[in-house]
C-alpha cells in the first residue's frame, strides 16, 4: 500500500513536470516571437521612414526643378516677347522709310544686290504700284533691266528675276527679314540684353 | 489480496489518466500561448508601419512645404529678372530696331 502510494506520487510529480515544462517552453517561445516581431518591426520602420525620407527629397527637388523651369520658360517668354517687339516696331519704321527721301538708295542698292546674284542681263522688277514710278527713273541706271507689268504688294523693296523667271532674287523688306530672322535675333538679343540671346 | 491489487492498479491507472489529461490540456494551452504571440507579432509589426507612415506623411509634407518656399522663391526672383531685362530692353530698344532696319535696307 506504501508502495502504491509512492508510485502515484511519482505520476503526478512527473505530471506536473511535464507541464510546466510544455507551458515554460511555450512562454520562451512566446516571448521570443514577440522579441522578433519588435525587431522586425523597427527594422521595417526604419526602412519605410529612409524610404519616406528619400521620397521626401525627391518630392521637393520635383517642385524646385519645376519652378526653375517655370522661372526659365518666364525669362524666355520676357525675352522673346521684347524681340518680337522689336521686329514688329522696326517693320513699322520699315513701312515709314518707304515715304522718306532715304528710299530711293535704299532700293537703288537692293536691285544691285539682287542684280549681282543673278548671272543673266535681261532682268524684270516686280515692284508695288507705289513704287513704280520712283522705279521707273532708278532702273535707267541699270541696262537690261526692266520693270515688269505686274505688280506685287510689299511693305517695300524690289524683286528681281531673270526674264526667262528661271531665277528670282526676292528682296523685299518681309522675304530679308524672314531670311536674316535667325542671325538678327542674336544681334537683336546682344542689343537689347546685353548677351546672349 | 487479489481484489486489492486490483483495485491498487486501478487507482494507479486513474491516476495516469489524470496525470495524460493535465498534460493535453497543457499543451493546448501552450498552443494557445503561441497562437497569442504571434497575433500580437504581427500587430507589432503593423504597429510600427503604421507608425512610419504617419511620420512619413508628415516627412513628406514638411519637404512640400520647404520645396514651395523655394519655388516661390525662384519665381520672384525670375520676375524681378525679367522685369529688369525689360528695363535694360527699353534702353537699348531704338538701337535694336535700327540694327533690324539696317541689316533689311542695305
Amino acid at each position: 500500500m506504501q508502495e502504491s502510494s509512492l508510485i502515484l506520487e511519482k505520476i503526478r510529480e512527473d505530471s506536473e513536470k511535464e507541464v510546466e515544462r510544455i507551458i515554460g517552453e511555450a512562454k520562451k517561445k512566446s516571448e521570443e516571437i514577440i522579441k522578433k516581431s519588435e525587431k522586425d518591426g523597427k527594422k521595417r520602420y526604419e526602412e519605410l521612414i529612409i524610404q519616406g525620407k528619400k521620397n521626401a527629397e525627391l518630392e521637393k527637388q520635383r517642385i524646385i526643378a519645376n519652378a526653375r523651369l517655370q522661372a526659365k520658360k518666364l525669362i524666355l517668354e520676357t525675352k522673346e516677347s521684347i524681340i518680337e517687339k522689336t521686329f514688329s516696331l522696326a517693320e513699322k519704321k520699315l513701312r515709314d522709310i518707304v515715304s522718306s527721301d532715304e528710299y530711293e538708295s535704299i532700293l537703288r542698292k537692293l536691285i544691285e544686290e539682287a542684280i549681282s546674284s543673278i548671272p543673266d542681263k535681261q532682268l524684270q522688277i516686280l515692284c508695288d504700284e507705289r513704287d513704280r514710278e520712283l522705279l521707273r527713273k532708278i532702273i535707267k541706271e541699270f541696262p537690261g533691266v526692266e520693270l515688269s507689268e505686274e505688280n506685287i504688294s510689299t511693305i517695300g523693296g524690289i524683286i528681281v528675276k531673270s526674264k526667262d523667271g528661271r531665277i528670282q532674287v526676292d528682296n523685299t523688306f518681309e522675304t530679308r527679314i524672314e531670311r536674316m530672322r535667325n542671325d538678327l535675333r542674336v544681334k537683336v538679343a546682344r542689343i537689347l540684353f546685353g548677351g546672349k540671346e | 489480496m487479489v481484489s486489492m491489487v486490483v483495485e491498487i492498479l486501478n487507482h494507479i491507472k486513474q491516476v495516469e489518466q489524470e496525470a495524460e489529461e493535465k498534460i493535453r490540456r497543457a499543451e493546448e494551452e501552450a498552443e494557445n500561448i503561441l497562437k497569442k504571440a504571434r497575433v500580437r507579432g504581427i500587430e507589432i509589426v503593423k504597429e510600427y508601419e503604421e507608425k512610419a507612415k504617419k511620420e512619413v506623411e508628415e516627412i513628406l509634407e514638411e519637404a512640400k512645404k520647404e520645396g514651395e518656399i523655394e519655388a516661390n522663391r525662384i519665381i520672384e526672383e525670375a520676375k524681378k529678372y525679367a522685369r529688369e531685362i525689360e528695363k535694360k530692353s527699353e534702353r537699348n530698344l531704338d538701337d535694336a530696331i535700327n540694327c533690324i532696319v539696317g541689316a533689311i535696307s542695305s
